[in-house]
């Protein structure tokens, strides 16, 4: 009763984000004409307003809040998994991957897919051949203790940061598109990419939900887990396999945008709690609204330029963030 | 209904911890598992619900092998309660509990009204029921031990093991988690296994003791079989003083001094 309140609640806010986030730019068209134009009304609007709302702006929400849910799912679980505070979607080097994946196109044109989807095909497969090492050289004997697997992250991860140095530094021309690409943002976004966003991340968002008694029991210890009749590898596996595989399509088609898998989880186990069953389809819808308001706020505070929204989740999330930790008085269950 | 483990061994990477244990348990027992540090008692422990997996060996409930049920089957037939519980996440202690339920439940399945009826219950037969609300971080020792046995209940096993259940516990919570278990052996007949370092609570409350020693079992028996002077003084290495006390109608240890003149090598 009380989830499904706080489930309902959090989808109708979900709404009201998305319709309203279509209506602010600096093309000025009203909420009634959005709505209108959305729900294919008879036309009494210029052309172009369709073209600004369908085309260029509901991609872009649209993508916002996919990556948005992704990252705070997969930042969700790993927290989970890892029993650690610090945990984020990007704790096993996958962002590190991803970037030097995207570098590799962006910088000597090396990609296997070509055009507008190059750099996002990059990064993605980078990112998942990324965990792959990690987690193959982590594993022992079959199975993947979660500290190895955490150093093992940690070292490849470093590995590939210094690769994108190494790009960095004999980028040339390039070296502006790509620092941009780090920063992380949506002002590329177009429907392709919500096409390949879309599938991965709501396969990989709904797997994970299926595992949120299972994460639930995992954090009383691996020990209890195998007690309670948790196959705790399989669990283990198939939970890194899905929010890494979430993290990798988000990062593909954004970049890297830090601040939200780590501290949208915390913030939502502040209000709602531990539980997996709530704490996680919260944290996916809080995501999703959390960082499709930071991008309009991102794309509309410094018109007609925009900002990274990286710079503005974190200095928007950080303060209210350490509010609530200053009035819970501790990170709950850290 | 019988608990059989028939030739149980196991080893950690080079070091044998377990070699060819065999013993049994009926309906209603309780069995202790006493025996000095690293002697093989929580390895044993664990072999019996496979979160270690036996080398050689069976474990046989009446005729079903443990070793062939996957790990949801076992956790239906037997409920574990574990050394320490630090559990540091605010789960209510009715959730704490509900996850007993879990190798019942379908992946999809919330917890139904049978499933809280089950809990609620575990709850009254551990006097955990007033806590239901709490949040399990703010819980004392002595009751949290009694939550997660309420949750090892909650699983509705045949079999239940405990290892050191009277750890860190007061001397009144001791005599009150060892009363529980009796109860639950001899009023629900489950078989229950626990390890114990205290002699006098496990000669106390077990109907039987197994003795083990380097992984293997020195002596097994009803507890005045089993704890002989001539046993603890070659298995612990110490002098014991044991006299009978009339108002618990048992032998009581105290140790006196580590003997001098011999090892237990």
């Amino acid at each position: 009763m009380y989830r499904s309140l706080i489930i309902t609640g959090l989808m109708i806010g979900l709404i009201i984000t998305i319709l309203s986030s279509l209506a602010i730019g600096p093309a000025n068209i009203p909420f009634i004409t959005v709505f209108k134009i959305l729900f294919h009304f008879p036309q009494s609007w210029p052309d172009k307003h369709s073209v600004i709302v369908l085309d260029i702006r509901l991609p872009r929400v649209l993508l916002a809040g996919l990556v948005g849910s992704a990252l705070a799912v997969a930042g969700c679980a790993m927290q989970g998994l890892f029993k650690n505070p610090m945990a984020s979607p990007y704790i096993l080097g996958i962002s590190s991957g991803a970037a030097f994946g995207a570098s590799l196109a962006i910088v000597t044109g090396i990609s296997i897919g070509s055009g507008f989807l190059s750099v996002p095909l990059m990064a993605f497969i980078f990112a998942i051949i990324t965990i792959f090492i990690v987690y193959k050289i982590a594993q022992v004997k079959g199975k993947a203790p979660m500290e190895t697997l955490l150093l093992s992250g940690i070292a490849v991860g470093a590995f590939f940061t210094a690769q994108v140095s190494l790009m960095k530094y004999v980028a040339g021309d390039e070296l502006r598109s790509l620092i941009f690409w780090l920063m992380g943002g949506f002002w590329a976004s177009s429907w392709d990419k919500v096409a390949i966003a879309f599938p991965l991340i709501c396969l990989g968002v709904a797997v994970i939900l299926f595992f949120s008694r299972d994460l639930n029991i995992m954090l009383m210890g691996e020990d209890h887990a195998v007690d309670l009749g948790i196959d705790t590898e399989s669990v283990k596996k198939i939970v890194l396999v899905f929010a890494s595989l979430i993290t990798a399509a988000a990062v593909s088609v954004s970049g890297i945008i830090g601040f939200v898998g780590l501290i949208i989880p915390h913030i939502m186990r502040l209000i709602v709690g531990p539980d997996h069953r709530i704490l996680l389809p919260s944290s996916c819808l809080v995501g999703a609204i959390f960082l499709i308001w930071t991008d309009t706020l991102a794309r509309t505070i410094l018109q007609p330029t925009e900002l990274p929204v990286g710079i503005i989740t974190a200095s928007l999330g950080a303060p209210f963030f350490l509010f609530l930790l200053r009035k819970r008085k501790r990170i709950t269950g850290w | 209904m019988k608990l059989r483990v028939n030739g149980v061994c196991f080893s950690y990477e080079s070091v044998m911890a377990l070699d060819d244990v065999s013993f049994e348990v009926n309906r209603g027992e309780v069995l202790g598992i006493i025996g000095p540090n690293g002697s093989g008692k929580t390895t044993l422990l664990r072999c019996i619900n496979r979160a270690l997996d036996p080398e050689r060996g069976t474990i046989l409930i009446d005729a079903k092998d443990i070793l062939k049920l996957d790990r949801k089957e076992i956790a239906k037939e037997i409920g574990v309660v574990p050394q320490n519980s630090t559990i540091h996440f605010p789960f209510t202690v009715l959730d704490i509990v509900l996850m007993g339920r879990t190798p019942h439940l379908g992946r999809l399945n919330g917890e139904s009204t049978k499933d809280l009826r089950i809990a609620r219950n575990a709850m009254k037969i551990t006097n955990t029921l007033h806590l239901a609300e709490r949040s399990i971080d703010e819980i004392s020792g002595g009751e949290k031990q009694r939550i997660i046995i309420a949750r090892a209940l909650t699983q509705e096993p045949r079999i239940l093991l405990l290892d050191e259940p009277t750890l860190h516990l007061d001397i009144n919570h001791q005599l009150e988690i060892l009363e529980l278990v009796n109860d639950l052996a001899n009023k629900k007949g489950i078989i229950v296994v626990l390890v114990s370092h205290d002699l006098n609570l496990a000669g106390r409350y077990c109907n039987r003791l197994v003795l083990l020693n380097k992984g293997s079992i020195f002596s097994m028996g009803r507890p005045e079989e089993v704890l002989t002077r001539k046993n603890i003084s070659d298995v612990y290495n110490i002098e014991v003083e044991i006299s009978y006390n009339k108002s618990i109608k048992t032998n009581t240890f105290i140790p006196i001094a580590v003997s001098k003149n011999r090892s237990s090598k």
